[in-house]
């Protein structure tokens, strides 16, 4: 089920951004709306924090830009404004409702290659963020680029040492649990 | 690059995700003919590897701060397919789960990033290396890792215009020229690559001091 | 000295910490006891002032610390020089070249003088000094929560606290470590999920249940005698056992992992 759902998100992908019309995409949008009901706010807050950064320096040097050589454009502004706001709500509608893991279970390989992979990440990221912590709860001056460059390196060395231990635990592990028997 | 989706004209990220299927399939084929059963262990522990590399922040001039890719010391460590593979893997699960990057920029990222970044960054280590110090290569190798990134996805994205306007000569994805995306990105990446460049070279020297190296 | 006042602590609207409140004397060491998962560690981070409640206050000497106070750079220089905590994983506290230059990180951060001097001095109360020219990083676990211990402790905090100082030690570093902090007069304040050695790091202990509340405050003893709050805690479990070919129930403290 979630492969169907992966290929017709990837269809409706290509479809929104080959429309330049912007009442279809309105149109679009406003569906989407109506599948999304109950998360409308959370989603559009997610796609807006997402996105403003670049599409907001985007819009604002279009503008300036436009306004310099006579030939500001408003349409298109609206057009990209549009497009950007319909593509994020619905890849963020869609990976909040399918399991990726499930959607790409297609190949073996990329499937466990992702889920040991995810499964990684959160745990490094653990270990980071408190690394975080202890670096604010022992730091009290500024620190020179030196330094930062000797922190830094450490740590990915701390990083680097975990990973190889952590391959060859996870090795074992598939090992022992029949993995690599077929 | 976070480039979100919208940006991009189909007419290029469709067959960049052809190129970057067909990269690292083979990546992962030929990685698992050489590793066997390491191979996904190894490429998920460097993908979180990848992933924490990615998250290191140096703080710069004016309260800014930059963050490294770690791409090219990956890349020099492990090889360029190891580092294409693990980097690409970061870039996709950031774009599809935790919403940084757009799924049409994917490619263009897997491509001017990762598999771009690795191969340019490893050639240049090997051939520095032969009459050059390691840490003087490793920052070179750095150095050119994110400046060819960034000057591949200039490119990219200022030949949207072109390729893609209304009959009225009006963007229709991506609305700037190579004149302004090639001084706009590539311009702060020269700078930003000394701090990539000093990283790699630092922690290289680091990693070597400590024989944290897989293959000898 | 320390004073918590309805500390509240909420993660993702999850409840971390409901309500805590007690307050830790100069001098005074305590035992923070709870199985794991009830807030020990954020509790602690909250009182190192690096993560800062959802609800509730928190004083340090009288002064409250907010996120906005800890902004101001010479408070946050007076807090975190008599404030110090020994996170539980040792690897994450170590980033210097050597462990020299990992002791006189702290006094270099601080303005300490004589530098040398009191990396020596430090080194040699922990038994590291044969290694001060060595990397930090090729210790063995003990080894290296001594090292960060030193690099701590040199900077000379009125507080210390300490995040399950012995879940990495092995029995031999564990048993010296006891020792170690029985005769430091310092404020202290150790986590823990090990009920044997909470009676032997303090007199008194603050149990968190599995509802984030306090379940108890007061002295170690008599906590290890009240079964009741025991089983509350879920410190210790009913077991089945067979001795001898006789079965029978009884209470089990699980503990030294």
């Amino acid at each position: 089920m979630d492969k169907y759902f992966l290929l017709g998100y990837f269809i409706s992908v290509i479809l929104i951004s080959i429309i330049h019309n912007p009442i279809i995409l309105l149109t679009i949008i406003i569906v989407l709306f109506l599948i999304s009901f109950k998360n409308i706010i959370k989603i559009s807050k997610k796609v807006i924090l997402s996105t403003i950064f670049f599409t907001g320096s985007v819009s604002v040097l279009y503008c300036i830009f436009g306004i310099i050589q006579n030939n500001l454009n408003v349409d298109y502004l609206i057009l990209i404004n549009l497009r950007v706001f319909t593509l994020n709500y619905l890849s963020f509608f869609v990976f909040s409702k399918i399991n990726l893991f499930k959607a790409l279970s297609f190949s073996k390989d990329l499937n466990y290659v992702l889920i040991l992979s995810y499964g990684q990440i959160l745990n490094y990221k653990k270990l980071f963020e408190e690394w975080q912590l202890f670096m604010k709860s022992r730091v009290v001056k500024q620190l020179s680029f030196r330094d930062y460059l000797q922190i830094y390196g450490h740590l990915t060395a701390l990083f680097f040492e975990k990973s190889f231990k952590n391959a060859k635990e996870i090795s074992l592990a598939m090992k022992s649990r029949g993995f690599f028997n077929d | 690059m976070h480039v979100p989706d919208g940006f991009i004209a189909p007419s290029v990220y469709i067959p960049a995700y052809i190129v970057d299927i067909g990269l690292l399939t083979y990546s992962l084929k030929s990685l698992k003919y050489k590793l066997n059963e390491d191979t996904l262990p190894l490429l998920s522990v460097l993908s979180a590897l990848s992933f924490i590399l990615m998250s290191i922040t140096f703080p710069v001039l004016g309260g800014t701060s930059v963050h490294i890719t770690g791409v090219a010391l990956l890349s020099i460590v492990f090889g360029y397919w190891i580092s294409f593979f693990s980097v690409s893997l970061i870039l996709f699960l950031q774009a599809v789960l935790f919403g940084e990057g757009g799924i049409t920029s994917f490619p263009i990222n897997s491509l001017a990033i990762a598999f771009f970044g690795s191969i340019a960054s490893a050639i240049t280590f090997k051939v520095l290396n032969r009459f050059l110090k390691e840490d003087i290569s490793a920052f070179f190798s750095g150095w050119l890792s994110i400046n060819i990134s960034a000057f591949l996805i200039a490119v990219v994205l200022g030949i949207q215009p072109i390729i893609a306007h209304d009959d009225n000569c009006n963007p229709l994805y991506f609305p700037f020229g190579l004149n302004i995306t090639l001084s706009a990105l590539v311009i702060p990446h020269i700078f930003a690559g000394f701090i990539e460049g000093f990283y790699t070279a630092i922690a290289y020297k680091i990693l070597k001091k400590k024989r944290l190296f897989p293959y000898g | 000295m320390i004073e918590l006042k309805d500390i509240t602590y909420k993660n993702d609207g999850k409840i971390i910490l409901d309500k805590i409140t007690f307050s830790v004397k100069e001098n005074e060491k305590i035992v923070l006891l709870g199985i794991n998962g009830v807030g020990k560690s954020t509790l602690l981070k909250i009182v190192n002032g690096l993560i800062f409640p959802s609800d509730g206050r928190y004083y340090y000497e009288g002064q409250e610390i907010t996120e906005k106070k800890l902004k101001d750079k010479v408070f946050n220089k007076f807090f975190r020089k008599n404030v110090a905590m020994l996170f539980q994983n040792p690897d994450i506290m170590i980033f210097n070249p050597t462990v020299y230059d990992e002791i006189a990180f702290g006094l270099k951060q601080f303005d300490f003088d004589k530098i040398d001097e009191r990396v020596n001095y430090w080194a040699d109360i922990f038994g590291i000094s044969k290694y001060l020219n060595k990397s930090p990083f090729d210790l063995s676990g003990g080894e290296k929560q001594k090292v960060c211990l030193a690099s701590i402790l040199a900077i000379e905090p009125k507080v210390l606290l300490l995040d399950e100082p012995t879940s990495n030690l092995d029995p031999k570093t564990t048993g010296w470590l006891i020792d170690f902090l029985n005769e430091l007069s310092i404020t202290m304040i150790i986590t823990t999920h090990n009920l044997s050695m909470a009676g032997e790091l303090a007199d008194r202990t603050v149990v968190l249940g599995e509802n984030h509340r306090v379940l108890y405050d007061g002295k170690v003893e008599d906590f290890l005698k009240d079964k009741d709050l025991l089983i509350k805690a879920n410190l210790v479990h009913i077991h089945k056992h067979r001795h001898n070919g006789i079965h029978h129930v009884h209470y089990h403290v699980h503990d030294w992992d």
